[in-house]
């Protein structure tokens, strides 16, 4: 299903007006992001270690990343009901991996190749080719291991008839999912106490994404250059507003009652869900988790603050 | 599946079971440990933001007698119709056959807790797959298409 809301009535743009400027800084750093991705490069479907089950005696998430800690509820439970938690908090959040990484897959590749495209879509041949890897590795682990994926509760996005914006916000909204994703990656690749199969899998995606991370802020920072050039004050600040609803809403996705009950928590997951996210603790563990995005949007003139309803 | 894991709640509750529960408040309902731990936390906090009143709410202009003197929306469709206002302050009260989605009160953003919350109050779980964005087109559909058979007058307070 999709909802369509009203589109932003502005005029066609043509491939040049709607792509940014490739300096030669970003031609610099897309060259540098393809022989990077060469040398990276292994057979991802043998790379890992995958043992036939992993321990339930464990966490398979780190348990600052799960999302009770710091409450006063976190402190409440048994060692047994964190681990367990954390067990399908990890499956959970592999499973909006999968449901971004698809999102993600599909809006890139209605693009490259594309009018406006040419000069990204080589490094774009190797995005695209990561992510399908990622998919893998993260489907796999929630079907062995979880029981398979929790179910996606997104509906298709709004899109933004005047074609800059719509662009500016595709790459945008992908920079924001990765960045946020890439905040548990990057912790859980070098936590010792979780299996190695969990570090092996976040290590892996955090330096894939790394290069996704670099080359979609050049992007993103392009295209809205592009658009305070050549389109209104207003229709900008629309868009500041509507990314910032963007990140409230993929940091909401995170909070599952699905997975509190699995857990065994509670009967009434609805009424945790949202208490959770009304929490104090909890809401300064978002601005923590937003903050490396919000900064460099804030320093690239994306946005006038970062300020953002978590 | 999930063998290292507790056998996990049932994900969907009985009919019947949902509909009893829908006569009941969240403040009178029986909470779990945690809940209850987490309610007296966050609510410190509101106080602290708010005064000793805590958070404010509102009450639906739906939840009044009609003119007429018909009677007013289900409690449902009353705590639907203020999630959707509390994003558009300026809507007084949303009419029944309002477009929701050309209008943007309901839009993708919003969705996913829109969609929690009808979970929670006819106490089934959606897949998005298997709806449709007409479902959601009006109050009136709504109803219609997820709310018929909840008992009248339910009592749910958000």
């Amino acid at each position: 299903m999709e909802l369509t809301a009203h589109s932003i009535p502005a005029s066609a743009g043509t491939a040049s007006e709607t792509s940014p400027r490739l300096s030669s800084r970003f031609e610099q750093l897309l060259s540098r992001l393809c022989g990077l991705s060469v040398e990276d490069r292994s057979n991802i479907y043998q790379r890992f270690v995958w043992p036939d089950s992993l321990p339930s005696n464990a966490y398979w998430m780190s348990p600052s990343l799960t999302t009770l800690y710091g409450t006063p509820a976190w402190e409440e439970l048994t060692e047994t009901q964190r681990q367990t938690l954390s067990q399908r908090e990890s499956i959970h959040f592999y499973s909006l991996n999968v449901h971004g990484e698809r999102e993600l897959l599909t809006e890139v590749i209605s693009r490259i190749h594309t009018p406006g495209f040419e000069p990204f879509s080589e490094y774009l041949h190797h995005f695209v080719g990561e992510e399908n890897e990622h998919m893998w590795y993260f489907s796999r682990f929630c079907q062995q291991y979880g029981g398979g994926l929790y179910p996606d509760k997104r509906v298709p996005v709004r899109k933004f008839e005047d074609p800059l914006a719509e662009r500016f916000i595709v790459f945008a909204r992908i920079e924001i999912f990765e960045e946020l994703v890439d905040y548990f990656n990057s912790r859980m690749g070098e936590d010792a106490s979780l299996p190695p199969i969990v570090c092996a899998l976040n290590s892996a995606h955090h330096r894939d994404e790394s290069r996704h991370v670099a080359f979609g802020r050049e992007l993103v920072s392009g295209l809205h250059q592009n658009l305070r050039q050549t389109r209104s004050a207003e229709l900008v600040q629309e868009l500041e507003i509507y990314l910032k609803r963007y990140m409230s809403s993929i940091l909401q996705s995170l909070y599952n009652p699905a997975v509190y009950r699995d857990a065994g928590l509670t009967q009434d997951a609805y009424a945790l869900r949202r208490t959770l996210l009304a929490h104090p603790v909890r809401k300064q563990r978002h601005q923590d988790m937003l903050k490396r995005t919000l900064t460099a949007f804030v320093n690239e003139g994306i946005f006038q603050n970062s300020e953002v309803p978590v | 599946m999930m063998a290292q894991l507790p056998t996990p709640v049932a994900y969907t509750i009985a009919p019947t079971v949902a509909r009893q529960a829908f006569t009941t408040t969240i403040e009178s309902s029986p909470v779990s440990p945690i809940e209850s731990t987490l309610r007296t936390s966050v609510y410190a906090h509101e106080t602290d933001r708010h005064g000793t009143e805590g958070p404010s709410t509102r009450v639906s202009p739906l939840a009044l007698p009609n003119e007429d003197g018909s009677p007013p929306l289900s409690p449902a469709l009353q705590t639907l119709e203020s999630f959707l206002r509390e994003d558009h302050p300026e809507l007084e009260t949303i009419g029944l056959d309002q477009d929701l989605i050309d209008s943007r009160i309901l839009d993708s953003l919003r969705f996913m807790n829109f969609i929690f919350l009808l979970e929670e109050l006819t106490g089934n779980p959606f897949e998005i797959d298997r709806i449709s964005v007409d479902d959601f087109r009006t109050l009136r559909t709504i109803e219609s298409r997820f709310l018929a058979g909840l008992i009248p007058g339910g009592a749910y307070v958000r």
